[in-house]
């Protein structure tokens, strides 16, 4: 045979280019919306946050960072900021070793399985601003259940929600309940994914007790899992909104405002356009450095297990 | 018709050349193999005759239209993949249909509810029907017609695919390993069941193999493709018995052929591990060369025969039918691999010293790069009166 | 371990894992259990799962006339719908064109989709705002809808679940004779439909549970979906009513609780795809 062929590689023949063009027409609308509706309003926050622009006012003025200056100046800004670290704080571990603890008990037997997990999987998919609405009936200082509850024990019940003190926390106590159920699903399916031959080698090796077997088999092998439950609960925490507003609305005296709140007062309540878009940069600033950790942590989810 | 010319067909991807320079006629109503191990560029080859893939030099015509620019559903060719391709969530029927619903039917024809009220289309549907039961019918399936993929075994699935492909007559059919996912039973069984479905269709198959038996028992020719090279075309038995090239001999045959260090010795005698072999092949003296021989051409000897190879039995395999020694011969790196009928293999045993002698005209005479070496006339005609 | 320390680790979970399903599921039960009771039963201070006056007809009539409740459900299945719909239209070709056609750009466009992905939901809400505001769609079916017509997760998972049908059913396809419309729509989709369902489960779930958006853009009342019209519902009562506002709160949660215990399986599969949305 002859060496290599000489001739030019040939050029894009009409069907690749009938292919590319399938491709364009088929991807294009998508695109096309994909930037109306979602990365061109989100480039354009950036740009507001960067005007006095307020909404209907006829005129706007680039302030470079004078927005941020006045925001890092606000007491207000560091309070809902605090409020959501707090709040990521108790809810995070809350819930993700909540969900361990819960999705290990399962796993333990078969008995009963699909029942809990229907039980503590229900907050997730049920409309939480419909059960916030009952969580406040719940909590009602005097008719409420709770108290009436504690009552029966002999505890003094308080007022949840308007006591300043445990507002966040109670706000918080509920966000466990609702997001439970979804990391216990995580840790399930992370638990049914650890070979049984591990087990097995490792009562071989003299690891028989539960506790040892957990320590040497089921945790190191749930290491990659807990990490991704950390960051996806950590992210959803961070977006708290709909129980603030529905239940205390940023009160009392400020002690559940959260970033999202504030976000929303200034945005639509005040129309201080330029001023809440800062809020917005700032806070998805925080919510992309998880994204980001979670992607990385998803890569090595992958090569790892 | 399907006459196909393909000529100088190269392809690379990025730096790496899958093809080179390809050149193959085929003619109308052959069945031609295309046989190389894996990764040797003959599935690439296959596609880009389908369309599926782009080459990037060269061309290919089918009756001598050129196809380069035509679309894979323009091109009149049938393929039925490794993997069957079957639709897996339509009746065995309807995937059978398909290409004939594409082709017949008009893209309104063709919609659902709407489709079925313009007019012709019921004619469409039932002609349409007719012809898959007709295909059906010759490839014995027509009682799993009802049945979606899933529940078909692999046999029944490589005939439905078979099927898919049949129903719409195409020029040539592209068959890409097909029966590589089948069990070696029914494997045996196909290969003459498809051979019994090209002398009935008497269409052009192109069909793409890494299995050496198939290509041989299957094939009118067989083109070895390796590295991207097309190395022969010819029919199996000249493939087989008069490679051109060492890396063609050694891929064809199992078990492979015996290769052995040679030399040229006095003009039109070969020295090869003590034996003088008189194979008339042109060189100077001392030249390097190699000698296959295969294992069936090997011949027993008395062990005090002159011009033999000399060795001691390593390793004796009975495979009932044949036996195949194993000896280790001086001089070669290799055990050298006898096959021999099963009563002369079951005297020997092992460490038995044995002699084995090579018919002058069983023996193949490669150079140093593995080229095929030819007796010329005037040492052939030698050896004639030598003789 | 013998089957008396066996028998005592089986009642120790169960202990543990009944009372915490009983903390998890008490607001439903109470919820359900105070939509049943008059007020004197409510305000009293005995803890009664029953009531001792049967008071449904009273406190779920008094829901449905007090407030357009069907309106509500009926505006929740329009917007969630036209959501799914239009994401379903717009997302499925674009993901097959990403998963199996080759095309220039292809991968500058799946790394725009994967940055779609990352943005919280509530980040473009303001420049959204500002857009409906101008062209003058605030407070409309639209206003709720438009936003979401393109999903990216939706594409992300379409498209993750395009490669992994083999390329051979493509070439196939292309040779039976199929353009790539029909390749989409007669082979890719019926073979998608599980992956779709997944998608359906968290786009319905995501946008009937929504609250920031309608919030943010509805004022009348009529157009309220399920979860902005419990808040108006509850504003209404201001703070006092609990029998027909819980149950108010029944009739808006039913619809995906039973959804939800009806195909558990499927439900719990697509909301842990939700975990890599974030």
């Amino acid at each position: 045979m002859a060496a290599a062929s000489a001739a030019a590689p040939a050029a894009p023949s009409p069907d690749d280019r009938a292919e590319a063009r399938a491709g364009y027409a088929l991807a294009m609308p998508a695109m096309a919306l994909l930037f109306v509706v979602l990365l061109g309003p989100s480039l354009a926050v950036v740009v507001l946050s960067l005007t006095d622009w307020q909404l209907g006012a006829p005129r706007m003025n680039f302030i470079g960072l004078g927005n941020f200056e006045q925001l890092f100046a606000d007491r207000v800004f560091w309070r809902s900021f605090g409020n959501t670290i707090v709040y990521c704080l108790v809810t995070v571990p809350g819930s993700v070793f909540l969900g361990l603890g819960i999705a290990l008990l399962v796993e333990l037997a078969p008995a009963g399985r699909t029942f809990y997990r229907a039980a503590y999987f229900l907050p997730v998919t049920s409309t939480l601003i419909a059960m916030a609405v009952v969580w406040e009936f719940l909590l009602h200082p005097s008719v409420g259940l709770v108290n009436l509850a504690l009552e029966a024990v002999g505890v003094k019940g308080i007022d949840w929600l308007k006591n300043p003190d445990v507002a966040l926390l109670t706000l918080a106590g509920i966000g466990i309940w609702q997001s439970v159920g979804l990391n216990m699903v995580l840790f399930m399916a992370g638990i049914q994914a650890i070979p049984a031959d591990l087990y097995e080698a490792a009562e071989v090796d003299g690891a028989g007790g539960a506790w040892d077997r957990f320590c040497t088999v089921t945790w190191p092998m749930l290491g990659p899992t807990t990490l991704f439950v950390t960051v996806v609960s950590s992210i959803r925490s961070f977006q708290v909104f709909d129980t603030v507003e529905v239940l205390t609305k940023g009160g009392p005296n400020k002690a559940t405002e959260v970033l999202l709140y504030t976000m929303y007062t200034e945005g639509f309540s005040f129309f201080r356009t330029g001023y809440a878009s800062a809020v917005t940069v700032v806070f998805v600033l925080i919510v992309l450095t998880f994204t980001l950790a979670q992607v990385r942590l998803g890569d090595r989810r992958t090569h790892y297990t | 018709m399907g006459a196909i010319t393909i000529s100088g067909l190269g392809k690379s991807f990025g730096t790496v050349e899958v093809l080179k320079d390809v050149s193959l006629d085929i003619a109308d109503g052959e069945f031609l193999t295309l046989l190389g191990p894996s990764g040797c560029g003959k599935s690439t080859l296959l596609r880009i005759i389908a369309g599926l893939e782009r080459q990037t030099a060269g061309s290919i015509a089918i009756d001598g239209r050129a196809i380069d620019g035509l679309p894979a559903k323009a091109r009149n060719i049938a393929m039925v993949f490794q993997s069957y391709a079957l639709y897996p969530h339509l009746t065995a029927a309807r995937n059978i249909a398909l290409p004939l619903t594409m082709r017949r039917m008009t893209p309104w024809q063709r919609l659902p509810l709407v489709g079925s009220l313009l007019p012709g289309t019921r004619g469409l549907r039932a002609a349409i029907g007719r012809d898959v039961a007709g295909v059906a019918a010759a490839l014995d399936i027509a009682h799993l017609l009802d049945r979606k993929p899933g529940q078909l075994s692999g046999g029944q699935k490589q005939r439905v695919a078979l099927a898919r492909a049949m129903v719409r007559q195409p020029a040539a059919f592209l068959l890409d390993e097909p029966l590589s996912n089948l069990d070696a039973k029914l494997r045996v069984q196909m290969r003459a069941e498809l051979t019994d479905l090209h002398r009935r269709l008497a269409t052009t198959m192109i069909y793409v193999t890494h299995d050496q038996a198939e290509a041989m028992t299957m094939s009118d020719r067989v083109a070895v493709l390796m590295g991207g090279d097309l190395l022969q075309v010819g029919p199996p038995r000249r493939i087989y018995d008069d490679p051109e090239t060492l890396q063609v001999a050694e891929f064809v045959g199992s078990p492979k052929i015996n290769v052995l260090p040679g030399r040229m010795g006095r003009p039109g005698l070969v020295d090869c591990l003590g034996a003088r072999l008189p194979l008339g092949v042109p060189g100077g003296p001392d030249v390097a060369l190699r000698v296959a021989v295969r294992p069936e051409a090997l011949v027993l000897a008395r062990p005090d025969a002159a011009d033999c190879l000399r060795g001691r039995v390593r390793h004796i395999e009975n495979l009932g039918s044949d036996c195949m020694v194993h000896a280790d011969v001086e001089g070669a790196a290799d055990p050298v691999v006898v096959r021999l009928d099963p009563e002369a293999g079951g005297r020997l045993a092992r460490g038995t010293p044995i002699a084995l002698e090579i018919p002058p005209h069983r023996a193949l005479v490669f150079d140093a790069e593995g080229k095929r070496l030819r007796p010329d006339a005037a040492t052939a005609r030698l050896r004639r009166a030598g003789a | 371990m013998n089957r008396q320390q066996s028998l005592t680790v089986a009642l120790l979970r169960h202990a543990v894992l009944l009372a915490g399903a009983v903390i998890m599921l008490a607001p439903f039960v109470w919820m359900i259990s105070t939509s049943l009771k008059p007020p004197n039963e409510i305000f009293s201070t005995d803890l009664s799962l029953l009531p001792r006056k049967w008071f449904a007809l009273e406190n779920y009539g008094k829901a449905f006339t007090k407030v357009p409740l069907l309106r509500y459900l009926l505006n929740g299945v329009i917007v969630t719908a036209g959501i799914f719909a239009a994401q379903l239209l717009v997302s499925l070709p674009c993901a097959y064109a990403m998963a199996k056609l080759r095309f220039r750009g292809r991968e500058v466009m799946f790394t725009l989709v994967l940055v779609g992905l990352m943005i919280p939901a509530q980040v473009p809400a303001i420049p959204r705002y500002v857009m409906l505001y101008q062209v003058g769609l605030l407070d409309s079916y639209a206003a709720l809808i438009l936003p979401f017509v393109v999903s990216a997760f939706g594409i992300f998972l379409m498209r993750q679940f395009f490669r992994t049908v083999p390329d051979d059913l493509v070439h196939a396809a292309r040779l039976d004779g199929c353009g790539e419309f029909e390749i989409l729509w007669r082979i890719m989709l019926p073979l998608a439909f599980p992956a779709m369902v997944a998608f359906a489960i968290i786009s319905v779930v995501a946008h009937w549970n929504d609250f920031f958006w309608p919030l943010v853009v509805v004022q009348t009342g009529d157009l309220a979906t399920p979860p902005l019209g419990t808040l108006f519902f509850r504003n209404e009562e201001a703070g006092s009513d609990f029998g027909p506002l819980m149950a108010g709160t029944v009739v808006i949660t039913a619809p995906l609780v039973l959804l939800f215990l009806g195909a558990q399986r499927r439900f719990i599969e697509g909301m842990t795809l939700t975990g890599m949305k974030g």
